[in-house]
This record gives structure tokens, C-alpha cells and sequence, in this order.
């Protein structure tokens, strides 16, 4: 009881010294700088498809697919959500699948030009990522986190990534085996939308 | 009859004129600079640039990328350029009007993901933010799953929210949820007892702002338990915040 009061008057305290925005409406003008209804198509979605090998410790490789949502946030950051299906392949004759979800966020570390033939020159940046998320392996669910490095290359609207990911995953079963964590390399095709 | 004929001509070609104008001044986003301009290969000051448009060119803008451009000229060739840096180089028409902003925007509010740590393990939580008078309400389920443990929750929060600066906040806020642990959790309860806790909670938070769609932030909250017999009542968390 005696924390619920504290806590009670802490918050009537800080209510009572809210600002209140009276102004609902002022004129503005809009400069170039800080026009935001600038009629031009405006690009902030990368959508892609995923496909890799994962490379868990004292286990066999194995492969998955997955798709990655990307959000431009502002400058080089952006948000990432990704779903994968993961080919477990915990004993020598039987693979499982499992569905990993993540949500995370990356920036653009470096950025650079990669010359192709003459008259085509195309930029490509290198990212670091992070997500956070759960996997879901025989009915089980664990959470789930991976760090990664990853070198993308774009042409106008289309892009291919190339990535390395280090993931570790809090299964029971796959802790038995000390296969709860490794690396994973993907490839990724995806567009600007 | 020739006269009359001439005329209806003109008035015909003078209205397609009219219209081919119209409708090409709306598909277009054409200017003529009015200093150089540096083209960058992709839409990063890392990027180097690969053409400079000297002042005269005509340009197109074709696309946006948060606050970067990509311009074409007369000849097709393109790159990327900041758009304060089209602006300053008369890229972008001057268009001084006046209109009514609103400050206190209507808003059906925001979808908000946590990831959360506490001494048991970390979990995700998911909520609806929506705004109303001094702050805002937060509707909110969470859940942890170490090796062994669960935890389950469904809590209200309100949250009053104050700015620092244009892209930056804070919060405090107090809140009340029912959560569900399972034998081998020991956050409101002892090891090997289940059981359903009714809590309530402060928290502390720090925010970025950086668009006005999306935030991101740090926050701390202290929760403790109003029906736990004899564990630890109370759990010091930490939330890293994404809302959209």
C-alpha cells in the first residue's frame, strides 16, 4: 500500500505541471528545405527474399529461406523485421523446420562505388544489424538473437545483399546438442518500394 | 466561312495548348538550376559524387529517399543530392504560401514492440499507444520465456510525455497488470509455485523522435506485486522501445 501511494503522488505531481498546447492551428510557411508535400515518389521500403545455409555449432549445415521487410528511418538507419523457415538438421537422417521471426534495427556503416563495365558504376554499402525474436522449433518456442554484417549493392530500384549472421537461440533441445548457437550466410534480392 | 473556319481552328489548338500544359506541368517536376550542383552515386554523404551539374541545367526530380533526391538532367544522367542542397542550387521551385498547421495533430495512436530484460531472462511485448489529454495510454501484452521459465502479461499504462528537443522526449507513467508465471519462474513467486499476480508499476523513459512516424527509446520500470504472499514483490526491468 505504501508503494502505491508514493506512486500515486509522483504521478498527480507530474500531472499537475503538464504543459498545455492551447494553439491548435498557426500559419507557416514552407520553405524548400522544410516543404514535406514535395510531389515526388517517395522510396522507404526494402522488400526482399532471403536464401542461405545455416551453420550451427556441432551440427550439420543446412539451408532457409526467409523475406526481410526494411523501413528507412532517418539518414542510415533503418528498422528491420524478417521471417525465416529454418531446415534444422538435428540428427543425420531427419531435418525440422522451424519459423524464426525477428524484428531489429541496422545502419549503413560504409558506402562506396563498385565499377561494373564501362559507363556502369553502381553503389553498394556495408550494414551492421541486430534483431531480437523468437523461433519456433517442434512446438517449442525460444527466443532468439543475431547480429549481422552484410554487404548490399542497388541498382535504381533493385538491390542484392550479401550477409553474415551469428545467431544464438535459447532452445532446450538445441542447448543438449550446443548447437544453440553459429553463423548463417544468406543472399537477398529484394527492391525499393 | 474561311474566317469562321480559322478561328474554330485556333480556339481548338489554343485549348489542347492549354491542356498539354496543364497536364505536363503536373506530371513533371522540372527546374533549371541556378548554381551547380553535386551528384552523388547513392543517397549517403559516403557515397562519391559522380556528376556535377553546372548552374543553367534543367533537372528532374524523380525520386525521394528520406531527405535525399535523385535528379536526372537532359541527357538522362542521375545521381542523388540532399534536398537542401537542390533547394540551395534552385532546384526546387520557391513556393511561399501560407496554410494552417495543425499542432495537435488527430491520431488513431501507435503500434509499439518492446524487447525487455529482466533478472529472469527478456521477453518481447507488444501495445497500442493512444494518445489523449496530458499523455498517453499504453495497452500492452508481454512475454518472457527463458529455458524454463514463462511469463505473461496484460497491463494498461499512462504515460505523460514531454519533449526535450524537436526529435528527442521523456516520459513518466504508472501502470496496472495481471501476469501469469509458470512453477519454474521466480518473479513474483517462489520457485515451484505458479501462480497469477496482480501488479502495478512506475516507469522512466527516454525517447528519439527522428520522423514524426516512428519512435524509438529506453525506458526502466519498477514493478511490484499487490497479491504475492512471501516472494520477491518487487522487478527492475529495461524496455528498448520501437514504435511505428
Amino acid at each position: 500500500m505504501k508503494n502505491v501511494f508514493i506512486v500515486i503522488c509522483l504521478f498527480s505531481a507530474m500531472s499537475a505541471h503538464a504543459d498545455v498546447d492551447t494553439l491548435i492551428y498557426q500559419p507557416k510557411i514552407l520553405s524548400p528545405e522544410l516543404k514535406s508535400d514535395l510531389d515526388v515518389a517517395e522510396y522507404k521500403w526494402l522488400l526482399g527474399l532471403k536464401l542461405g545455409q545455416m551453420l550451427p555449432e556441432n551440427s550439420d549445415s543446412s539451408s532457409k529461406i526467409g523475406f526481410s521487410a526494411n523501413y528507412l528511418i532517418w539518414e542510415q538507419w533503418y528498422a528491420t523485421a524478417q521471417i525465416d523457415l529454418n531446415e534444422w538438421q538435428l540428427t543425420p537422417n531427419t531435418t525440422e523446420s522451424a519459423i524464426a521471426w525477428s524484428v531489429g534495427a541496422g545502419y549503413s556503416v560504409l558506402q562506396g562505388a563498385a565499377y561494373i563495365t564501362d559507363g556502369l558504376t553502381l553503389p553498394w554499402q556495408m550494414y551492421a544489424q541486430l534483431n531480437v525474436g523468437e523461433q519456433s522449433l517442434k512446438q517449442a518456442s525460444s527466443t532468439f538473437a543475431s547480429g549481422a554484417l552484410g554487404w548490399q549493392l542497388s541498382n535504381d530500384n533493385n538491390y542484392a545483399a550479401l550477409e553474415w549472421r551469428h545467431f544464438q537461440i535459447n532452445d532446450d533441445r538445441l542447448k543438449q546438442l550446443n548447437s544453440d548457437k553459429g553463423y548463417e550466410w544468406s543472399i537477398t534480392f529484394g527492391k525499393y518500394f | 466561312m474561311r474566317s469562321l473556319g480559322n478561328e474554330a481552328g485556333r480556339g481548338i489548338s489554343h485549348w489542347l495548348v492549354m491542356i498539354g500544359c496543364l497536364l505536363f506541368s503536373s506530371l513533371s517536376l522540372s527546374q533549371q538550376l541556378t548554381g551547380a550542383l553535386s551528384l552523388r552515386l547513392g543517397p549517403g554523404i559516403g557515397y562519391p559524387v559522380s556528376i556535377e551539374l553546372p548552374s543553367g541545367t534543367y533537372i528532374d526530380i524523380t525520386q525521394r529517399r528520406n531527405t535525399w533526391l535523385l535528379i536526372r538532367d537532359e541527357r538522362d544522367e542521375g545521381g542523388w543530392a540532399k534536398i537542401a542542397e537542390v533547394g540551395e542550387s534552385g532546384g526546387l521551385k520557391e513556393r511561399l504560401a501560407w496554410r494552417l498547421t495543425e499542432l495537435k495533430k488527430e491520431s488513431n495512436g501507435e503500434v509499439v514492440g518492446r524487447w525487455f530484460n529482466f533478472n529472469q531472462g527478456y521477453g518481447l511485448a507488444l501495445g497500442w499507444k493512444l494518445p489523449s489529454d496530458y499523455g498517453h495510454w499504453l495497452f500492452e501484452i508481454e512475454k518472457a520465456s527463458d529455458a524454463q521459465v514463462e511469463w505473461h502479461s496484460l497491463a494498461s499504462w499512462y504515460l505523460s510525455q514531454h519533449n526535450i528537443t524537436a526529435h528527442s522526449y521523456y516520459s513518466a507513467g504508472m501502470g496496472l497488470g495481471v501476469a501469469q508465471e509458470n512453477s519454474k519462474s521466480q518473479i513474483f513467486s517462489e520457485y515451484g509455485d505458479a501462480q497469477q499476480a496482480v501488479y502495478g508499476g512506475i516507469e522512466l523513459a527516454l525517447g528519439l523522435r527522428p520522423t514524426k512516424q516512428v519512435n524509438t527509446g529506453l525506458s526502466v520500470r519498477y514493478l511490484f506485486a499487490a497479491s504475492s504472499a512471501d516472494a520477491d514483490e518487487t522487478v527492475l526491468s529495461w524496455y528498448w522501445s520501437f514504435g511505428i
